[in-house]
């Protein structure tokens, strides 16, 4: 349980993706509305074939790693996406339809494999929308095709800035994107600490690259200045040299746009050099029970984003999603399974496609559909939160709720800031 | 001492030795000649347990030696000088020596022995911090010997000892064979060079394309007019 | 200041790359084979010791040692039941036999250790020390240590030691080193695990910065292969001075432009190979007979 909220918290990172969690809600979001199954009107309008819907299925389908060394992400996001379609399946569907997963494809984290499953589930498989997608490489590789093919996609699982930005009419993102929450954490710094001075540590990667964007484009709006920024490999072992800069150019705050095995390499040598920045990084890496393990005291100071707040295990929704997971995920050992973070991604994915589903009507087409999903404002689900969209707007997910690191009776906890969100100024 | 009975080796499916049958006796010098190709570093090679025959028996000391690796072999008592001398050139010349005597367990002995060799030739006794590749050809052939000699073999292999070597130094190689031979080792010296081989052997053989052709006392062979007309040019 | 600095620091992970540049050029010299698995067994024996540290609950330099062993018997091993009945085999089967070797050890580790990011300790927790402005780390002194003993430990046994010499030997000349009596199999068993010795050692010397998972080893790998080609791939120290001067270059030039630190140096590389294609201590292999 303590690992799982860990995962609720917040999202271990692997390889540029990350996946979600929740909150304890104010009320207890009823199992979906199901349609009567059989009352299917005799003097029926004129009929529109739409790809993967006939008027008891509609199809779905998608890809996530399920071999290699992502597929413990990968498997999970599969499970808990199954998890919620079996639960609302056995409710009877949305509005007389099954969902049908024709398959999540095991693109093995590679970008060729994961186009060819996107190709082949739309020209082949028909169905009528992509989900769950998991993984930068599968879905940097995907999207132009999705944009051409104006097929549904719901949530893009990376935290690259292509799934929001620029908005695409076709695909809603759930999680925040790097550029956005560098933004964030940027304002935060100069603007809630006062930390006028930034300096910006970053891999060499997409993510590290949007990240060092977002930090650029909002230190002068807060007021602030970017004294010094420099570039790392993934799993690089040596940050003497730039922290040794950031120290010598005065930095007040150092933003950390990389992966947790990096960031908690850069904190160590900090603390090492005795650079007292304040460090700020990712949710990706924000895992209350990993980070404090890996860092220890280097840790100590470190602010986190978060894109949910910290969870209660007692809270109804909690306690349901559990139940119905582990109803429908049934574990080697013959008992139910416990869900982890990975897990509540892919029911959040299977949360928003259920609800586009139902807002879209008995008549669906895909247009209804992304209209539908377009109208949601601060939608609550089970496990989906606050998620918002709008004409130009696809990013999801915009509320921060950060954290930060700190010496508890003598152990290293992570606490949040704050319970309101925390938005863009 | 040693004794090979219808020898028969091959390389996949080239055939190198087809029965051969040769003796090496206690304290002699043996030699065994022959044209490139005829199969006497094939001989050797299945002396040291480089090759293993596809039929027939090898003895040495009483030990059999077609079933035994070669690292089995060289305590035994063999050392051997090989094809192209073989010495190795990043070593130092006392390197070289010290890995001659690898197998032999008498720290003091192996003392002895070098510095013995070091007085048979004393070339190699001002060369001996010396990286090995800086060596001449004499001197390289010189330390081959010597690092055969270290193992204190009771038989003394030679494979082409004069091989590209000016005629000074072979005759003084040759003269350190004899010595080593009057102390009691026995040779087998494979070469190609017959005139000078069979004025130091006391028995020689000949081979020809993997089977012997010829055989007797070294003094006898070389009165042989075959001999005289194929192998000492006229 | 940042200067001397980052020439302290770049030692520091220039001694990680030297010791695993080490491991493969040793294992390249005797026996021929690139091994593109060692990263990984470096990787496996630093898992061991992580479990003798966590779940046994050794001492750290106990679980040091201890993993030592493993880490030279698995080597040997790899050499006995893997690479000697390939022996005959062309060296391009060899080299693809160690990379399934890699994708095996990687999985496997997986498996057991799973796939998380686990924090490995360091021995030495001091504070760091501070002489004229820089500031050495305990971490850094642990690392330009340990690599300085164990270099020097190969020193004396490849210079002093009848064993060394042998495998310097075997190196050269596999039939000759034969001929002298040298049981070349048991060498090359023994080559594969100092092999593996040194690479737990940069394996263990590193997870403390890195942390640990099953591909921690991944990027220094590709260093340490580009410090055995830098120093000439068939020179023992060579290897180290590649390592050290690798180390120390991708700092001062990550000062300048660090994106570009990582490009500098391979670009480094093909101008050293480019000039002396033997590489700064190497001599052209010649074929061996």
């Amino acid at each position: 349980m303590k690992r799982f909220m860990a995962g609720l918290l917040s999202l271990v990172m692997v390889a540029g993706l990350a996946a979600g969690c929740s909150e304890p809600a104010k009320d207890t979001t009823k199992a979906p509305d199901t349609a009567p199954a059989a009352t299917t009107p005799a003097d029926q309008p004129k009929k529109v074939e739409v790809p993967g819907v006939t008027d008891t299925t509609v199809k779905v389908g998608g890809f996530a790693a399920q071999s290699g060394g992502v597929a413990p992400i990968g498997i999970s996001v599969r499970k808990g996406f199954e998890a919620y379609i079996k639960y609302v399946n056995d409710a009877g569907g949305v509005h007389g339809r099954k969902i049908e997963i024709v398959k999540v494809v095991d693109d093995e984290f590679t970008a060729a494999k994961a186009l060819a499953a996107s190709k082949e589930l739309v020209e082949s498989d028909k169905v009528f929308a992509m989900a769950p997608v998991l993984g930068t490489p599968g879905v940097q590789a995907s999207m132009d095709y999705w944009v051409e093919q104006n097929i549904p996609v719901v949530y893009p699982m990376t935290g690259i800035e292509q799934t929001a930005h620029p908005a695409k009419k076709n695909v809603f993102a759930v999680q925040p994107n790097n550029y956005d929450e560098a933004k964030i954490l940027t304002q935060y710094a100069i603007q809630d600490l006062g930390k006028k001075k930034v300096a910006v540590l970053w891999q060499n990667t997409d993510m590290g690259k949007q990240g060092l964007k977002g930090v650029q484009d909002q230190v002068k709006a807060s007021g602030g200045e970017l004294v010094y920024e420099a570039a790392h490999e993934l799993k690089a072992v040596d940050f003497a040299t730039p922290v040794l800069n950031a120290k010598a150019k005065g930095a007040e705050a150092v933003i950390l746009y990389t992966t947790i095995a990096e960031s908690v390499g850069i904190m160590k040598e900090m603390q090492k050099q005795g650079l007292t920045a304040v460090p700020l990084t990712s949710y990706v890496n924000a895992d209350p029970v990993n980070l404090p393990k890996l860092a220890g005291d280097a840790a100590v100071g470190l602010i986190t984003g978060g894109w949910v707040p910290v969870a209660d295990p007692n809270s109804p929704d909690i306690k349901k999603f559990n139940e119905v997971y582990g109803k429908y995920i049934i574990g080697a050992d013959g008992k139910p399974e416990a869900p982890n973070a990975y897990s509540t991604a892919g029911w959040i994915a299977a949360e928003l496609l259920v609800k586009g589903l139902q807002d879209a009507g008995k008549d669906l087409t895909r247009e209804k559909f992304v209209a539908a999903l377009e109208a949601l404002k601060n939608w609550n689900g089970i496990m989906a939160k606050d998620i918002s969209y709008g004409p130009g707007d696809r990013r999801g997910s915009t509320a921060f709720y950060l954290n930060k690191v700190e010496k508890k009776d003598g152990n290293i906890v992570m606490l949040p800031i704050n319970t309101q969100p925390y938005r863009l100024k | 001492m040693l004794k090979l009975q219808n020898i028969s080796a091959s390389y996949g499916k080239i055939r190198a030795l087809d029965g051969v049958s040769l003796e090496v006796p206690d304290g002699k010098i043996v030699t065994l000649l022959g044209a490139n190709g005829a199969g006497k570093t094939s001989t050797l090679k299945v002396i040291t347990g480089l090759l293993h025959p596809t039929g027939g028996t090898a003895v040495f000391d009483g030990h059999d030696l077609t079933r035994s690796a070669t690292h089995a072999i060289i305590p035994m008592g063999v050392g051997i000088s090989p094809e192209g001398r073989q010495i190795f050139t990043h070593l130092t010349v006392a390197e070289n020596l010290k890995l001659g005597a690898y197998t032999r367990k008498d720290g003091a002995g192996v003392k002895k022995d070098f510095d013995w060799v070091l007085k048979l030739f004393p070339r190699l006794a001002e060369r001996v911090n010396q990286v090995a590749g800086t060596l001449s050809g004499g001197e390289q052939q010189m330390l081959a010997i010597g690092r055969a000699l270290m193992a204190r073999p009771k038989l003394l292999l030679l494979d082409e000892p004069s091989l590209g070597l000016a005629p000074l130094i072979v005759r003084e190689i040759f003269e350190i064979i004899k010595q080593v031979n009057a102390e009691g080792t026995s040779v087998l010296l494979v070469e190609q060079n017959a005139n000078l081989a069979l004025r130091v052997a006391h028995y020689a053989y000949i081979l020809e394309v993997g089977r012997l052709v010829m055989e007797g006392p070294a003094a006898e062979v070389r009165q042989n007019p075959e001999v005289k007309r194929i192998y000492l040019g006229g | 200041m940042i200067l001397a600095q980052q020439i302290i620091s770049g030692l520091a992970t220039g001694s990680l790359y030297a010791l695993a540049a080490l491991g493969l050029v040793l294992i390249f010299k005797t026996s021929d084979v690139v091994n593109f698995a060692q990263g990984e067994m470096a990787m496996f024996g630093t898992f061991v010791a992580f479990t003798l540290l966590t779940s046994v609950g050794l001492p750290f330099w106990g679980a040091f040692l201890l993993a030592l062993i493993f880490a030279a018997i698995f080597g040997a091993g790899i050499e006995r039941i893997v690479l000697r009945p390939l022996a005959k085999a062309p060296l391009i089967s060899v080299m693809i036999a160690t990379l399934g070797l890699f994708q095996i050890i990687n999985g496997v580790a997986g498996w057991i250790w799973g796939y998380e990011l686990q924090p490995f300790p360091t021995a030495l927790s001091g504070a760091p020390i501070t002489v004229a402005g820089i500031v050495f780390t305990m971490q850094n002194l642990m690392n330009i240590g340990v690599a300085m003993v164990i270099m020097f430990g190969f020193f004396l046994l490849f210079k002093f030691s009848i064993l060394g010499v042998a495998m310097r030997a075997v190196a050269e000349n596999r039939t000759a080193a034969k001929l002298m009596g040298v049981p070349t199999d048991r060498i090359l068993a023994l080559t594969w695990g100092l092999g593996g010795i040194l690479a737990a050692t940069a394996g263990i010397l590193t997870a403390p910065v890195t942390n640990l998972d099953i591909n921690f080893m991944a990027t220094l790998q590709i260093k340490a292969f580009t410090a055995g080609v830098l120093g000439g791939f068939t020179s023992l120290p060579g290897a180290v001075i590649g390592g050290l001067a690798l180390g120390v270059l991708e700092n001062l030039v990550g000062q300048w432009n660090s994106q570009l630190q990582t490009p500098f140096a391979f670009g480094l590389i093909v101008l050293v190979l480019v000039i002396r294609p033997a590489g700064l201590l190497g001599t052209i292999q010649k074929k061996k007979v």
